[in-house]
């Protein structure tokens, strides 16, 4: 009987937490991220010319 | 710096279950330290304690915990891109700084996410437009759009024809966590 209960409640633990199980979705989701954060520096260094030289491959 | 399970809900001024319900959903995982079995404890990173704040504020919203981890790993890859661009970690601290622009995730809809850069001076910057649908439509019956940096019509269009427009100031949170963490 705990063995059936424990079953079903994996069962519907799974069916309700999909979470970022699609790869593509996980890749879409670090892109925008990498995205982001070149417009952050490129602001930044905007804002302090003399901080850390711009990384050359994106120049 | 590490905190506690209890240090940590007692400088968010927040009940531990809350915190404790948020690393068991994997929301929120413990840079220091993870819990295994019974009798281990949790710890955690300042970059945690942000990391809590904004999936609370997030869920005070009702916004699904799938939509609170996938915020999650957007600023998790902006993090870990930003500190090989510019050698620092943007979050949390990163954002108080004064030549930082300020960051805001935008909810369009309830179930489209774009991200928000306004620098001090100069145009604002939006990007993103991922479709997060309620888990029940993920998988096959979900279509990937590409996802970049709107021009500034589009992006005023986008955010103008929007039904609904949720706003969350990541800048601030980072500021109020910093008062938080002064206090504490």
């Amino acid at each position: 009987m705990k063995q059936t209960k424990g079953i079903l409640q994996t069962k519907r633990r799974v069916r309700r937490e999909p979470g970022l199980s699609d790869p593509d979705f996980r890749a879409l989701l670090d892109h925008l991220g990498r995205l982001l954060a070149q417009e952050y520096a490129l602001l930044i260094r905007a804002s302090t010319p003399e901080a850390t030289p711009p990384r050359e491959d994106l120049q | 710096m590490s905190f506690t399970l209890t240090q940590a809900a007692k400088t968010l001024r927040v009940a531990q279950h809350k915190l404790i319900h948020l690393c068991e959903k994997k929301v929120v995982v413990p840079d220091v330290r993870d819990a295994r079995g019974r009798g281990s404890s949790r710890e955690f990173s300042e970059r945690n304690l942000f990391d809590f704040v904004l999936a609370l504020e997030m869920r005070k919203l009702e916004l699904p915990v799938s939509f609170v981890r996938a915020v999650l790993r957007v600023l998790r890859a902006f993090e870990k891109e930003a500190k090989a661009l510019l050698g620092v970690l943007p979050l949390p601290d990163g954002l108080l700084a004064v030549n930082a622009p300020r960051l805001t995730l935008l909810i369009l809809d309830g179930e489209r996410l774009y991200f928000r850069l306004a620098p001090a001076q100069g145009q604002v910057r939006v990007f993103g437009g991922i479709d997060i649908r309620h888990p029940r439509l993920r998988g096959r019956a979900r279509q990937h759009q590409s996802v970049g940096r709107l021009e500034p019509a589009e992006a005023n269009h986008v955010v103008t024809n929007a039904r609904t427009r949720t706003e969350i100031d990541l800048s601030q949170i980072a500021r109020d966590l910093k008062e938080k963490l002064q206090q504490a």
